[in-house]
């Protein structure tokens, strides 16, 4: 209690989604999202690299899908009823996300984030910013 | 307020760009005009000059006012015909036009431009010291402006307004809407304009239709301060102009008090009078005294001096072209002003803060008709859609369809409309060429000729404006490296001036620009020798490099053949740069060259981007679609032709059409699918496909000739299904191949959507689309297709070993050959060449009347033969019906009967005319391991029908004294031709190949009256012997007859561009003959004493 009076006036917080890959717990500020979708039909896209599960067609732009599971090294994700697809925004054009399965929305203290293990590999370590710590375990 | 200031601001240079744009053209169409300068060319010019100086002015652009001023003037000595517009000075006014053009794209830089040496040099224009001129003319001119001194005008605080030149005044005064009298008008913006509603355009549009402008200025310190509390601070505009209006009327008209009106003067300045003394201030007095030259009474607040109005009785003609508002300068520059530089300064920031931004141009200028149109799309359209908001709602079908089909027609015509107003013709980027050509080879000290075609060309506007620099580079190249010194041009025998060709066209679907030029070519040794110097590649890889790829080279980064580096070229930053470019708006360069003769630079465009036709295809479970430019024609083989004419080739598999090898790739190889799977029809379910080869089938027995069924390839692990092939013979312009789709399916217009950055990259894909359920499409990039099957590389090799084959045996010329059978095992050829016509007749239309057989054809008897008559063969069986092989003899036809018709061969002739040597035959063929008779048809005919061969031999007993020489490589050939020509009683000269015919030709003690050739010969074919003799002075006129297999419009073309007088199939002995006759009696007649 003291260490949060000592630190920030006010603490600041980030709205996180959380959501599954394997076996582990992620987190996406929300800001970054535009949309969670259903699977619906997913076009397979010949001579893409493995990652690219395929593509969607969403209001009229096509939105290259993204296996995360493949991205950070495991086995390929298996499509099942609570396999989402998160549509993040980025710079120019919007991309899926493949996830297993959403979680909830937490609201993390940002001082309660530390940085990725240092045991973590490579190419890991590239795709998460950060770990936080949950209050309550789920 | 700011964003209409700005906005004003925008029109102003919008306009200015334009004026400049034409500029160029028309100083170039002036300094071409020289003397007979024309007065509407001059007066644009002027006008556009004019227009500038006014404009930047009130902008408070004073370096571009004093550059446009000074330009101004030369161009008012042009036109007035006492400067003749020579070189020297329009490239003084070009220079004027670039910077001006500079200045006012950079806004922001531009007062800081040093314009000195512009100015000096226009200035040295109107001084005597310039060659070409009428140097009395000019110094009368000078001296009358030398002496007289401007007049200054003062506001009623006495601070300066203006400084006029005499001249202007006078000119003024007799302009169109101008006058006697010149007034100083005082407009207060808040007080006349802004209260009263009016915007300044307005009252600049009132000015203009009755009086001619001559400048204004605006009054920042006249606003007063805050101080001045007693005045409400208001903004004076003073606007100097000359008008036939007395006061009282301008007063009415303009709706200002007297107070506001100044008369300057009130009668036509006196001409060439040296006025009294520098600064003489002219006052501003009340409307009813006359032209009084004394001190200011004003209650004018002081003024400082600023920007003008645009101007423009002239322009009163096109639509006034205003930039209105100085009300933004009132507000930026706020009541509180320190004095004049300060002043300058506070003002001139805020608004070259306003056009800060470089405005570059992002607008496009469309045609109302073309509004029009979209108005009327548009509205017809909202009509449509409520109609069928109507039908979707009482749920009325039928009447849907019909409203539906109307929707669609409307949106395609509304997408034509729309995609016609980002069109911009080619000539925008062509005309800018004619000065960049005329700026290079005049620095470059080469005289090249520009020819322009196709300027109304149009093209999407992006791409127009991407490739400019990429053109403009290699027009600067064509003239830097391409074209030669006039004195090596006259050396090579070259015309001293160098021609340069910019087309544009359209072929294809595609926009097509060439630039060529007749220089020197690229020399692709010097390109490889650079390569490998780079580092770019060792010399055994650049010696392997075919032609096209060494001339490509050229495209890559950091490459430059210059010797040096001028400044134009040669930084070897241009070429790869210029690719990407092209590129990046989906060109493709391609370049052709002769070293000595010149290069051609082909640059293909895509005319639009977004929407394309196309025709979709269905591999595995999806849709891809090929767009319509790229494809070619589609090829349905059925099953059982698939292995006849689908042929492995080494790795490559490919197909016959229409004689040529078309290299073939299966869809599903495209897209590296490693789990195919094909439709069984008879079960309709997907089923892995576990072919290999392509013309492997899946079925056993569908094809009626028996050899196949052995084959071990198709054995019984592969059943199921037909594998007629679908294929799609798409093209990228230079190269084309087949596709093997699993089915073809619809054309439709699809909107190209570009692909995500985790996809860009893959090059068999150009981009995706949506269709109409929803589904995703992906567009196949055919180019890229063909670079990732390496497909080009396979075709090289195809090429390669064509041509190998051909080397080989170049003394066997290939012929079409009938194949009949005669007898029960034997079968016999006659060159097709010679047949006219196949008959097949029953035994007993067969007539036999004393030795001699016929039939009665078309109303003519037709006289028939067996080969048994002849020749010792074997007899013609008997059988109820034959088939009658018609053939021209002296006039008539004959006919030869044989038992059946079994194919047509093209093969090289190797014609063994020793062995089976006889009457009747001419020799054997071997075809497929077995002997094959070669009938002489005419010797069968001489010999049965002598009196038929005798009529066409009349002719020949007169002959005896001409010499014929025949030239060609096959013995075979040679022997036959020369039995009856001399038969036909000519002498006979033989030589084997052209160079020996050459030389037989020169050395010949008689002389040669005609000359029979082969065309394909060794050492020196025909074509090249023709033009040797014909280069030659001696036998320029020597008949010349090609006698060749080798038949074709292009083939004949090319002979009789060659020199040949005739062009003839071997063989045809009646035709060659008869030919002979004919261009020798020819010969006899026309020639003088040979």
């Amino acid at each position: 209690m003291n260490a949060a009076i000592l630190t920030s006036v006010h603490t600041e917080t980030v709205e996180l989604v959380m959501f599954r890959i394997g076996p582990l717990l992620c987190g996406l500020p929300i800001s970054d999202i535009q949309e969670i979708k259903k699977i619906g039909s997913i076009t397979r896209v010949y001579n893409a690299p493995a990652y690219v599960r395929g593509v969607i067609q969403l209001r009229g732009q096509i939105v290259t899908l993204i296996d995360s599971c493949q991205k950070l090294g495991m086995d390929p994700l298996v499509l099942g009823t609570q396999t989402r697809i998160i549509v993040l925004k980025m710079n120019e054009e919007n991309v899926g996300l493949l996830v297993d399965e959403i979680e909830d929305s937490l609201l993390a203290e940002k001082n309660l984030i530390d940085a990725p293990p240092a045991n973590m590999t490579a190419l890991q370590k590239k795709f998460f910013s950060g770990i936080s710590l949950l209050s309550k375990t789920t | 307020m700011a964003e209409q200031d700005d906005e004003v601001f925008k029109l102003f240079l919008e306009e200015s760009r334009e004026h400049l744009e034409s500029i160029e053209e028309d100083l170039l169409a002036l300094e071409a005009q020289g003397e007979s300068v024309k007065e509407d060319l001059i007066n644009k010019v002027f006008r556009a000059a004019h227009t500038i100086k006014g404009g930047s002015g009130f902008f408070g652009l004073e370096k571009v006012k004093e550059l446009a001023h000074s330009m101004e003037n030369v161009l008012g000595l042009i036109r007035s015909h006492e400067l003749i517009p020579n070189p020297s000075i329009v490239s003084s006014l070009l220079d004027g036009a670039d910077m001006l053009r500079q200045m006012l794209t950079q806004t922001a830089s531009a007062e800081e431009k040093d314009i000195s040496g512009i100015v000096m040099a226009l200035k040295n224009c109107l001084s005597p010291t310039s060659n070409d001129q009428d140097a009395g003319k000019v110094n009368a001119q000078n001296e009358k402006s030398a002496e007289e001194a401007p007049l200054v005008i003062f506001n009623d605080e006495g601070v300066e307004l203006f400084s006029v030149c005499p001249e202007t005044l006078r000119m003024a005064q007799r302009m169109d809407k101008g006058g006697a009298y010149v007034y100083l008008l005082k407009y207060y913006l808040l007080r006349d304009i802004h209260i009263k509603e009016r915007n300044p355009w307005d009252v600049i549009q009132e000015l203009t239709s009755i009086s001619y402008f001559i400048d204004s200025a605006l009054s920042f310190e006249s606003a007063g301060t805050l101080e001045q509390s007693d005045v409400t601070p208001d903004l004076p505009l003073y606007i100097l102009c000359a008008t036939v209006l007395e006061p009282t009327l301008v007063c009415d008209c303009l709706g200002l008090t007297p107070k506001q009106v100044k008369i300057i003067l009130a009668k036509p300045l006196d001409e060439k009078k040296p006025t009294p003394a520098p600064h003489t201030s002219v006052s501003a007095s009340s409307p009813t005294s006359s032209n009084s030259l004394g001190n200011p009474e004003t209650k004018f607040p002081p003024v400082s001096k600023k920007p003008e109005l645009k101007p423009e009785a002239a322009a009163a003609h096109e639509a006034p072209e205003f930039t209105a508002a100085t009300r933004t300068k009132s507000v930026e520059a706020e009541p509180v002003l320190p004095q004049s530089e300060g002043s300058e300064k506070n003002s001139a920031e805020p608004a070259s803060n306003a056009k800060g931004k470089d405005t570059q141009d992002s607008t496009v200028r469309v045609h109302l008709s073309l509004l029009d149109k979209l108005m009327t799309l548009a509205g017809e359209l909202v009509l449509t859609r409520n109609e069928l908001l109507q039908n979707v709602g009482e749920k009325n079908i039928e009447r849907m369809a019909g409203t539906a089909q109307r929707v669609d027609t409307i949106t395609s015509d509304l997408q034509e409309a729309i995609m016609a107003t980002r069109m911009q013709s080619v000539g925008i980027v062509f005309s800018k060429f004619k000065r960049v050509v005329r700026d290079l080879s005049r620095e470059l000290g080469k005289k090249v000729q520009l020819n322009i075609e196709g300027e109304e060309v149009e093209m999407d506007k992006t791409i127009i404006e991407a490739i400019g620099d990429p053109l403009t580079h290699l027009v600067r190249n064509s003239v830097d490296h391409g074209i030669e010194n006039p004195d090596v041009r006259k050396r090579k025998g070259k015309p001293e001036e160098g021609r340069l060709d910019l087309r544009a066209f359209h072929e294809a679907g595609q926009v097509i620009i060439e630039i060529i030029d007749d220089g020197k070519g690229i020399d692709t040794k010097r390109v490889r020798e650079k390569a490998i110097e780079k580092g770019m590649m060792t010399a055994a890889q650049a010696s392997s490099l075919s032609e096209k790829d060494a001339i490509n080279l050229i495209f890559a980064p950091g490459f430059s053949t210059a010797e040096k580096i001028t400044d134009v070229s040669g930084r070897g930053v241009g070429m790869d740069v210029v690719s990407s470019n092209l590129q990046a708006v989906g060109g493709v360069v391609d370049i052709a060259t002769k070293a000595g003769e010149g290069t051609t630079i082909r640059i293909k465009l895509p005319l639009t981007l977004a929407i394309i036709p196309s025709l979709l295809i269905a591999a595995e479970k999806d849709r891809f679609a090929i767009p319509q430019v790229n494809l070619l024609e589609l090829v349905r083989v059925p099953a059982k032709d698939v292995k006849k004419r689908i042929e492995n080739i080494g790795s490559a598999t490919v197909m016959r059409l229409r004689g040529e090898l078309l290299p073939l790739v299966r869809i599903k190889d495209v897209l590296h699918v490693d789990d195919p799977t094909y439709i069984d029809p008879f079960s309709g379910t997907r089923m892995p496909d576990q072919r290999k080869n392509i013309a492997d089938r899946r079925t056993l027995a569908l094809d009626s000739t028996s050899s196949q069924v052995d084959d071990p390839r198709c054995g019984l692990e592969r059943r199921g299904l037909t594998s007629t092939m679908q294929i799609a013979v798409v093209t990228t312009g230079d190269f084309s191949f087949g596709i093997i789709v699993d089915a073809l399916l619809d054309t439709e217009e699809i909107v190209v959507k570009p692909l995500g950055v985790h996809l860009k990259h893959i090059q068999e894909y150009a981009g995706a689309t949506i269709l109409g359920d929803g589904s995703v499409a992906f567009i196949l990039d055919i180019g890229g297709i063909c670079q990732s099957a390496q497909l080009q590389r396979q075709q090289a090799l195809l090429e390669k070993r064509k041509k190998d084959s051909v080397q080989a045996k170049v003394d066997a010329d290939e012929q079409s050959l009938l194949l009949v059978r005669n007898g029960l095992n034997e079968r016999l050829t006659i060159p097709l060449s010679l047949v006219t016509r196949i008959e097949k007749i029953s035994a007993d239309q067969v007539l036999t009347v004393g030795n001699k057989r016929a039939m009665t054809y078309r109303g003519k008897s037709l006289l028939l033969f067996k080969v048994e008559d002849v020749a010792q063969v074997e007899p013609l069986p008997e059988s109820p019906f034959y088939f009658v092989v018609v053939y021209i003899i002296g006039g008539r036809e004959v006919g030869l009967m044989v038992a059946e018709i079994l194919d047509i061969l093209k093969t090289r002739l190797e014609v063994d005319d020793l062995t089976h040597r006889q009457n009747g035959i001419l020799g054997s063929v071997v075809y497929e391991s077995k002997i094959v008779l070669m009938l002489d048809i005419y010797g069968i005919a001489e010999a049965l029908a002598p009196d038929l061969v005798s009529a066409s031999k009349k002719q020949e007993i007169e002959n005896h004294e001409h010499t014929v020489l025949i030239v060609e490589d096959s013995t075979f050939f040679l022997n036959q031709m020369r039995i009856f020509v001399e038969k036909a009683g000519y002498k006979v000269l033989t030589a084997e190949d052209g160079r020996k015919g050459l030389a037989t030709l020169e050395n010949c003690p008689e002389p040669v009256d005609l000359i029979l050739t082969d065309i394909e010969m060794p050492n020196m074919n025909g074509l090249e012997m023709t033009r040797a003799i014909r280069a030659s002075a001696k036998f320029q006129h020597l008949p010349i007859i090609a006698v060749t297999s080798v038949a074709g419009e292009d083939a004949e073309r090319e002979g009789k561009a060659a020199g040949v007088d005739e062009y003839l199939i071997k063989l045809d002995r009646e035709q060659i003959i008869n030919s002979c006759h004919r261009v020798l009696s020819q010969q006899k007649h026309s020639s003088t004493g040979k």
